[in-house]
């Protein structure tokens, strides 16, 4: 193993979880969702020597996770031509030891998501992940506060569509 | 459902992703990412077999126009298809560079840019193709008749039987564009045509590059 493809792996194992996370995001079906994992960690290897040690990895990795992930799922929905309706049947993810209650939850959470544009989308992740206004405008590439701004806007959007019908 | 209750959802949806990595653990070994082969390249083979192709015609369309430049019958033809192929040329050397520029390291909104910009470029491209085939397969078949095989169009089926080709291929266009809208029920390679030829990928890509343009400003 070269110092090289050493040093990558072991930044990827220790930031493995970005890449299922992101995945998990975007792609809905566990299939396309491993693709979708090997894809983005093809393409991190890809752009490895052009990674600046002096830069925060997992700001670097979720650039090219999202960026993969975005272009990986349009593509993929363009294979489908049309995305079905989302119920809970179709989030195909290992299920918990817990209670049905976090399925619902994670259902509704995934109703929010699909509802969002693909930028959106990767707002409300890395927000929800508890990343940085900083860090958020960095990945995404607009200013800290065009993030607070879509934040909170995304929140009141929200807000309104998540209330239960009276 | 409230907003807060959402980070509760995610704290759920972490624990199941916790599940699956746990059950793929190791994504990648060095090996595998020696060999693997990326699902978004495509792109690079179609654009590089389009230039392949348009090279080609270029180089065989100057063996043609340097054999018939003195007969304009011939030369227009095989000009009008030279101009058609350098163009093609042009823009998917333009393509192939744009592409060669992009880092999917850099910031996403920057990224998605400029790859919805080369979709609507690359949308615009191939509805074009698709309409000019109707009125260029008539100066293409004598190129190609008279060029590999001697056989003069001209005399055989005469200038009129030619011209009215070309008018009535002219004429087609526009109600080739009104099908290819009305064709909206199926899936599969004829979708996909009429996707193009109608311009509903050029419209996709265009409204994805509004929805980044306003995700980008500050208002």
């Amino acid at each position: 193993m070269t110092d090289r493809s050493g040093q990558f792996l072991a930044l990827l194992e220790a930031h493995q979880k970005i890449v299922f996370k992101v995945a998990s995001v975007y792609c809905w079906d566990a299939a396309e969702r491993d693709d979708l994992r090997q894809e983005i960690t093809l393409q991190l290897w890809r752009a490895f020597p052009s990674y600046d040690p002096r830069r925060v990895f997992s700001t670097w990795m979720y650039r090219i996770a999202l960026n993969v992930a975005i272009s990986f799922a349009r593509k993929a929905g363009l294979r489908r031509r049309t995305i079905a309706p989302l119920d809970d049947a179709a989030v195909d993810l290992p299920a918990s030891a817990s209670a049905r209650e976090p399925d619902e939850q994670v259902g509704a959470l995934y109703r929010c998501l699909e509802a969002l544009d693909p930028l959106n989308r990767a707002l409300l992740l890395m927000y929800l992940d508890e990343r940085s206004y900083r860090e958020i405008a960095e990945v995404l590439g607009i200013s800290e506060t065009n993030v607070a701004t879509k934040i909170s806007r995304l929140k009141q959007r929200l807000r309104s569509e998540l209330a239960p019908a009276e | 459902m409230e907003f807060d209750e959402l980070k509760s959802a995610w704290r759920a949806l972490e624990t199941k992703i916790d599940a699956e990595q746990a059950l793929n653990a190791k994504v990648f070994t060095e090996l595998k990412l020696e060999r693997a082969r990326s699902a978004l390249r495509p792109i690079w083979w179609l654009l590089l077999t389009q230039l392949a192709i348009a090279v080609g015609a270029v180089v065989l369309l100057g063996a043609f126009l340097a054999d018939y430049w003195q007969v304009p019958r011939f030369a227009v033809p095989a000009i009008l298809l030279d101009i058609t192929a350098v163009m093609l040329i042009v823009s998917t050397v333009g393509q192939l560079r744009v592409l060669s520029t992009i880092d999917y390291g850099q910031a996403v909104v920057t990224i998605q840019s400029m790859l919805t910009e080369l979709a609507v470029r690359r949308a615009r491209e191939v509805r074009w193709q698709w309409l000019l085939m109707l009125p260029l397969w008539i100066p293409l078949a004598i190129v190609v008749m008279q060029g590999i095989f001697g056989f003069d169009i001209y005399r055989v089926f005469g200038a009129r039987w030619i011209a009215v080709n070309v008018v009535v291929g002219i004429a087609l266009t526009p109600l080739v564009v009104w099908l290819a809208r009305r064709f909206d029920h199926q899936d599969g390679i004829a979708k996909g045509v009429a996707d193009d030829i109608a311009g509903r990928r050029l419209s996709d890509a265009m409204r994805r590059l509004d929805e980044i343009g306003a995700f980008r400003s500050e208002a």
